[in-house]
């Protein structure tokens, strides 16, 4: 190992900056917080090309899309209050705007040990609470405690589960916090554990879940400490206002350790939850960004400027019931998968730029881990045919068999659920002569069904949790909760253990591709449909807001210039 | 009179009773729970937040305990936001949506009375046809075509009035799109009702004496057929009354208005059961006494009613 992860940001850092150097203009370096240029150089890159934007006054009105549940970093689940996270609070590691590489944050730097399973983290001596206050390692110690405890109701605990012991604290299995392996030997460095090496560990310690939370502040108000008149928080802005049903607004953190770098004064998040609305309140100038659009005015929002379309690590997919006939045959779910073309899907039916895909992670950069999808099984209706006929029943082209039973699709109901769904039946009925019959619920209903692998085949999709091919893999061990196919493999959930121990990047790497090809390539539990794409709306004048896989905008890089 | 008010009121929580228990079971039979997701939430956090909620409770028990804080005035916490009380939510949303009603109603009733009354007047004539025509029109669009249409034209072609959003009671601009696209069915209802109200009564025998004795025809309609071909307006005022109320869930939607109506809906699909309780509650409440008032209000005005 010639270079630690931190050393070896440094030094790409310093390239970076060197290259940058002369196309800088005097007067526009960043605020120099932080002692050695070194590490402030990606920063560069980030700043305003001239002072232009101070003419402009710095306001972003944007779309929330609903009323946050709440702005407890830790219990917080959506993606909506995730947004509101980024702008209230900061983790030990920030994300880079553009390609969500670890950046510091609440540490300024960090240590991997060689065999990777300890990191120490040095918090940055300014590091402070919205209130003045120092904020300390024993901070982050006591909030990741809360996180794992079972009665904070945190339902992204398990982005702890790397640290060793944690999800043992979690499920009651080990009383003792003092054995979980978080430590703080003093005020300014956290020292962590893993129980194995975990590549996308920092990626994890930007998470919302692992965000400091204000101890004092969260047990003397209980749920309530969020509100206005209570909240204490640590990010580059503090909240304001929470106007129910209105807006949520938030202006600078005085305290925050990189305030000179936050340009925004005031933040405004409106909770409209009909797209159609608020794409009328963008046209009418009223918002400024719109992070999703009313799907069925597509064609007319993709002539306009501001739109956009980017890749999401998101997932599109159909789960097969494993568990009973007909698709309790591998065979029979691969004539599924293979007898669609995904391309009509994507280009007549979503029409915003989505990836057909017969694979099921989207891609990762080589910033964040990186990962490269298996090929998958391209659309082949002769081979369906031919698949469907071997398992005895009929088939067009081949004589005999019995005929394929009725089936159903489910799907949560949805206006471009309905759509693909029924591009898909058809182009079943065409190349398989089967007929599919769509059952639409409503939301709950269409979870417990799904949880109950009570369908034959059930619209899905999933969103990574983290920047590695491993949020989109883990899941389908046997009887794992988000598995819901009935699926079980042996040399899967085998295959998923090793990945997790392996320390060498390559090596894993080829495994969950070997787990990618199984799901995709062999077994079928799924049929990949597509890739997400982010699309929204974002006015000119917006500026620093930078598009990556995870929609990630962290406003303290943003500006206003009109 | 007074025993049948009596009656009436003392039924009331009686309704109320029934309607929450068929409103607790249904919910309770619905599939699905408040902290079903996508992402399978792990056991011990869901045993935690139901141990919290106490959900881990027998439904009978549940249903007890949920009367008990009923008597005490308390609807319990929401599940689903975290930072409000089932109390806090119906105080901080109702009243909005009682505003927006209350403006929709005097809209529509500024708007068809004086139709109805002039379609009956003038009977055939242009006036009267041409009003019938949007009356029909009026009722048979739906208000989220018309919503969207009013937006557009007085929001964003012409530039008169917000496209959406709300800003309280202190900016009516805000409120004049969301409470016409309300107002507009009721006001079609009640020009309906009260022309063929008024064409009953306008040649009845007292209105012809009247007539007979050289009262102004203006006089005639006014203070001779009016209070009695108003009946069926007043009659259909409770109802609508109680819907105008309750019903701006879609209007709310559309413009984005932070009502009540859409934490109904909402809480019904997140299946957070106080809040559906205590929405349901209000909302039974507000019938009730519309129904009531309105009864009273034939009472006053129809001499036949009060007989019973």
């Amino acid at each position: 190992m010639a270079m630690l992860p931190a050393q070896l940001l440094n030094a790409i850092a310093t390239i970076v900056a060197l290259a940058l150097a002369p196309t800088l203009r005097a007067g526009d370096a960043p605020p120099a917080t932080d002692p050695t240029p070194a590490a402030n150089a990606w920063k560069l890159a980030l700043q305003p090309p001239s002072d232009a934007w101070k003419r402009s006054p710095q306001e972003l009105v944007f779309n929330n899309e609903a009323e946050p549940q709440t702005l407890d970093p830790a219990i917080m689940k959506g993606v909506l209050e995730a947004r509101l996270a980024l702008a209230l609070f900061e983790g030990l590691v920030t994300y880079d705007p553009r390609t969500l590489e670890p950046r510091p944050g609440m540490a300024s730097s960090w240590e991997i040990s060689p065999d990777r399973l300890v990191y120490t983290f040095t918090l940055r001596p300014d590091a402070a609470w919205s209130d003045g206050s120092p904020l300390t390692s024993n901070d982050f110690m006591r909030s990741w405690k809360r996180a794992l405890e079972a009665k904070t109701g945190a339902e992204y605990a398990y982005q702890l589960y790397p640290i060793a012991g944690a999800e043992d604290f979690h499920d009651g299995k080990l009383a003792d916090f003092a054995k979980v392996g978080v430590e703080a030997p003093d005020a300014r460095t956290l020292r962590v554990r893993l129980r194995a090496a975990c590549p996308y560990f920092l990626d994890l310690v930007a998470f919302q879940t692992l965000m400091p939370v204000p101890m004092d502040v969260v047990e003397k108000h209980g749920d309530r400490w969020v509100l206005p008149e209570h909240i204490v928080s640590n990010g580059p802005y503090i909240l304001s206002s929470w106007n129910r049903g209105q807006e949520i607004t938030f202006t600078p953190n005085p305290h925050y350790w990189d305030r000179a770098q936050v340009r925004i004064t005031r933040i405004v998040a409106r909770p409209y939850d009909n797209q159609d609305t608020a794409y009328a309140l963008f046209l009418d100038g009223k918002l400024d960004w719109i992070p999703g659009i009313p799907v069925a005015k597509i064609d007319e929002i993709k002539r306009n400027p501001d739109y956009y379309a980017f890749p999401y690590l998101g997932a599109g997919f159909y789960r097969f019931n494993c568990t009973r006939p007909p698709f309790n045959d591998a065979r029979v779910r691969k004539a599924f998968s293979i007898a669609i073309d995904r391309r009509t899907i994507t280009e007549h039916v979503l029409k915003a730029g989505e990836i057909p895909a017969t694979w099921l992670v989207p891609d990762i950069g080589p910033e964040a881990g990186g990962y490269r999808h298996v090929a998958g099984v391209p659309s082949d209706r002769e081979q369906a045919r031919a698949l469907l006929a071997a398992c005895g029943y009929a088939a067009p082209g081949h004589s005999g068999g019995k005929p394929f039973p009725r089936i159903e699709l489910l799907f949560n109901t949805s206006e471009n659920n309905k759509q693909v769904a029924e591009a898909v039946v058809s182009q079943w009925k065409d190349a398989l002569g089967v007929e599919v019959t769509l059952r639409n619920t409503e939301w709950k209903t269409y979870l417990s069904d799904m949880d109950r692998i009570a369908f034959d085949i059930c619209r899905s999709s999933w969103v990574g949790d983290y920047n590695d091919a491993n949020t989109y893999l883990d899941m389908w061990v046997t009887d794992g909760g988000n598995n819901r196919t009935g699926w079980s493999n042996k040399d899967y959930d085998r295959l998923v253990g090793e990945s997790q121990r392996e320390g060498d990047t390559a090596k894993r790497l080829a495994i969950l591709q070997r787990l990618e090809r199984m799901l995709v390539e062999e077994e079928f539990p799924i049929m990949p449909i597509y890739i997400y794409v982010n699309k929204g709306m974002l006015k000119e004048k917006v500026r620093g807001w930078h598009e990556n896989v995870r929609d990630l905008h962290p406003y303290q890089y943003m500006w206003i210039e009109n | 009179m007074l025993a049948y008010i009596l009656r009436r009121l003392l039924m009331a929580p009686l309704v109320l009773l029934v309607l929450a228990t068929i409103s607790f079971v249904m919910m309770h039979a619905a599939p699905g729970g408040p902290f079903d997701a996508e992402r399978k939430i792990d056991p011990e956090t869901e045993r935690a937040l139901r141990e919290k909620y106490h959900l881990d409770e027998s439904p009978p028990r549940q249903y007890l305990r949920f009367l008990g804080d009923l008597a005490r005035g308390d609807l319990g916490p929401s599940f689903i936001h975290k930072t409000q009380t089932v109390n806090e939510i119906i105080a901080d949303k109702l009243p909005t949506s009682l505003f927006l009603g209350a403006v929709a109603l005097l809209l529509a009733l500024a708007i068809g009375l004086p139709a109805g009354v002039l379609g009956a007047v003038a009977q055939g004539s242009v006036w009267d046809r041409s009003t019938m025509v949007l009356c029909t029109l009026g009722l048979s669009i739906p208000p989220f075509v018309i919503g969207p249409m009013l937006a557009l034209l007085f929001g964003l072609y012409l530039g008169w009035l917000p496209v959406a959003e709300y800003k309280g009671a202190s900016a009516p601009s805000y409120l004049v799109l969301p409470a016409l696209t309300l107002a507009i069915p009721f006001a079609a209802r009640i020009a309906r009702l009260g022309r063929a109200g008024l064409l009953e009564v306008i040649n009845a025998d007292h209105v012809r004496s009247a007539r007979a004795k050289g009262a102004s025809e203006i006089a005639v309609v006014l203070k001779h057929a009016l209070p009695a071909g108003m009946l069926p307006v007043i009659g259909f005022l409770g109802p609508a009354v109680a819907y105008l109320l309750t019903g701006s869930l879609v209007i709310e939607k559309i413009f984005q208005i932070p009502g009540l109506g859409r934490e109904f809906v909402e809480s019904a699909t997140n299946r957070d059961y106080t809040l559906v309780m205590g929405t349901v509650l209000v909302y039974g409440a507000i019938v009730l006494a519309c129904n009531l008032l309105a009864d009273l209000a034939l009472g006053v005005v129809d001499p036949r009613v009060r007989q019973r």
